[in-house]
């Protein structure tokens, strides 16, 4: 699994997409959070994060599909698969290894945004007037919900040889999970069920640790998506062999 | 048909084995769960002395919430 996940992140560093993921997520961010006067902190005069932490979902749901579109896509369609497959290691190692890798890569993308944490807080009057528990419990989200991303990106992944079908298949389904159960329970013929098909959102979980609230089910709601996920992935790779 | 013995059998119980795991320790969880409030000023928690005035109330408590009619899920969250 090591191996796996060693050699799925030096392909993301040797071929720029690392780069060039983590500078367009940095530069996006900081753009609406300190130059575009309607998203932007400085005009807002309250010294919170909120802009990251509301845009940073929506950015993460195109970057993630785009790192993770060709880990099994490509080499399914390269040919390369064979090899790894091959290798005395299991599934669970190879499915593991590049699903970590990717979220390596997306973790790595976010903690530079911890300046913006030390800006806002030398930037608060007085100084460190901050809610520092609530931009602690929503990294903890944001970094979970990078994880949610990825497993559905690793997926869609392994249902085509195409990379451009397997992004499109990612965007949709990160965008189902994360605010499609919120919308589609805002629809009101569910009566008292509403609130049971919010929770199979994101949403709901992201904003409830946004608070600077851990909850256990919340972080309970993120692992068993991940799993979902893995598992699915898990039976599609298994399924050469029947 | 599928041959009991055969991989196709055993990955799908595995996935099946799987959800019925996830989704029960969901069950569970929501039952039995524990919260951990990262703010300074404890603003999620229940504080000792109101627990203690609620232990030493001696009349049933009333409490009113006008909340009916058209809400969006955010209120119904609230209601619930």
């Amino acid at each position: 699994m090591i191996q796996v996940f060693i050699k799925e992140l030096n392909s993301f560093l040797n071929s720029l997409i690392a780069y060039i993921v983590i500078s367009v997520f940095l530069a996006g961010i900081g753009l609406l959070m300190w130059v575009f006067p309607d998203t932007s902190v400085l005009d807002y005069g309250y010294a919170d994060m909120e802009t990251l932490f509301a845009l940073g979902p929506y950015v993460f749901m195109f970057l993630i599909p785009a790192i993770t579109m060709r880990m099994f896509a490509e080499e399914n369609r390269a040919g390369t698969i064979e090899l790894l497959l091959t290798k005395p290691i299991t599934d669970w190692q190879i499915i593991l290894g590049k699903y970590l890798s990717g979220w390596a890569l997306v973790i790595f993308a976010v903690l530079p945004t911890v300046f913006y944490y030390w800006s806002l807080r030398q930037l608060g009057d007085p100084i460190g007037n901050i809610d520092t528990a609530a931009v602690i419990g929503s990294y903890i989200g944001l970094i979970l919900l990078g994880g949610v991303f990825t497993s559905i990106g690793v997926l869609s992944s392994l249902l085509t040889t195409n990379q451009i079908v397997s992004f499109i298949v990612a965007v949709f389904l990160c965008f189902i999970f994360y605010s499609g159960f919120s919308s589609l329970a805002s629809i009101n013929d569910w009566g008292s069920g509403a609130l049971l098909f919010e929770q199979f959102g994101i949403l709901y979980h992201y904003n409830a640790l946004s608070k600077g609230l851990i909850d256990t089910r919340d972080i309970l709601y993120f692992a068993s998506v991940i799993t979902l996920m893995l598992l699915f992935t898990k039976l599609i790779l298994g399924s050469r062999k029947w | 048909m599928v041959a009991l013995d055969s991989k196709k059998l055993g990955d799908i119980l595995q996935l099946l084995i799987g959800v019925t795991a996830v989704l029960l320790a969901n069950i569970l969880a929501s039952n039995k769960f524990y919260r951990f409030d990262l703010t300074e000023e404890k603003r999620f928690s229940i504080k000792p002395a109101t627990k203690e005035l609620l232990k030493n109330l001696d009349d049933v408590v009333y409490v009113e919430v006008f909340l009916e009619g058209e809400l969006n899920s955010g209120f119904k969250r609230l209601r619930n």
